[in-house]
């Protein structure tokens, strides 16, 4: 029985308390999921600006022709990187204390946390889509100086 | 008991106590710094055999910190970039809502 709920959540609460079992085996399986999305995109987005945009900008101020282009797009993506470690360690959190709270016996407080879990996904989502833009625009920046040299 | 004995009982609870607070001292910074997160030894956490056989994905290209800038060395470059984009690419729709969504979890009505 659900007592004291938002009326609007209690439809939501009621599917959480006759569905836990299968909710909370899904939620491992993202965890899961999302470890491994983590651990591959951040390696590759290192080597990004580790072996690709550091070492580039080196080169063109070695060869004077850094511009302040290249020096942001540098900035971002370091600014954006630590962005998406800082998000994806507090996502995990909550979504650990959400996999943590029993379903059967508090189903509203479980959908409630479910929703600021969902909020920060979205802030890792969103971090992970300016990492590859920024890599885009660094694609161009190169792409550019091409016709340059 | 000998003073000898009791000093050595003195150092092995003083031994435990360090060893327990250095232990707790290692599992906060663990879990804090988010480490725990990343750690694919832990139950639940191991990489596939799909991943374990695949190559080193990082590769060995790292661009040239000094030296002239050529039209050659720029297409090295694009190329190897184009490498790394292919393959973040492979993930689809990394941490996208439809996981976590009422639909997702089977909580859709």
């Amino acid at each position: 029985m659900i007592t004291g709920v938002n009326v609007s959540a209690a439809p939501q609460a009621e599917l959480v308390q006759e569905r836990c079992d299968a909710v909370q085996n899904r939620l491992k399986v993202v965890q899961r999921d999302d470890a491994r999305a983590r651990i591959y995109l951040g390696r590759y987005y290192e080597t990004i600006l580790d072996r690709f945009i550091t070492p580039m900008n080196m080169r063109l101020a070695e060869n004077t022709l850094l511009d302040v282009k290249f020096t942001n797009n540098q900035n971002y993506f370091v600014k954006t990187r630590e962005s998406f470690m800082i998000d994806y360690t507090q996502y995990q959190r909550e979504l650990e204390d959400l996999t943590a709270t029993d379903c059967k016996k508090e189903p509203e407080v479980f959908y409630r946390k479910l929703e600021q879990v969902r909020g920060w996904r979205k802030s890792v989502e969103e971090d992970v889509a300016k990492l590859r833009k920024l890599t885009d625009e660094n694609k161009e920046l190169v792409t550019g100086l091409k016709g340059r040299l | 008991m000998t003073k000898g004995g009791r000093n050595l009982i003195v150092m092995g609870v003083a031994a435990i106590v360090i060893s327990l607070a250095t232990t707790g001292t290692a599992l906060t910074i663990y879990r804090e710094s988010g480490d725990i997160y990343l750690d694919r030894s832990r139950p639940g956490y191991l990489p596939d055999e799909k991943e374990v056989d695949e190559g080193d994905p990082e590769g060995e290209f790292e661009f040239d910190k000094t030296g002239e800038l050529t039209e050659a060395a720029l297409d090295e470059y694009l190329d190897a970039l184009e490498v790394e984009i292919t393959a973040i690419e492979e993930v689809e729709k990394p941490f996208s809502a439809e996981a976590l969504s009422d639909e997702g979890l089977g909580l859709g009505k």
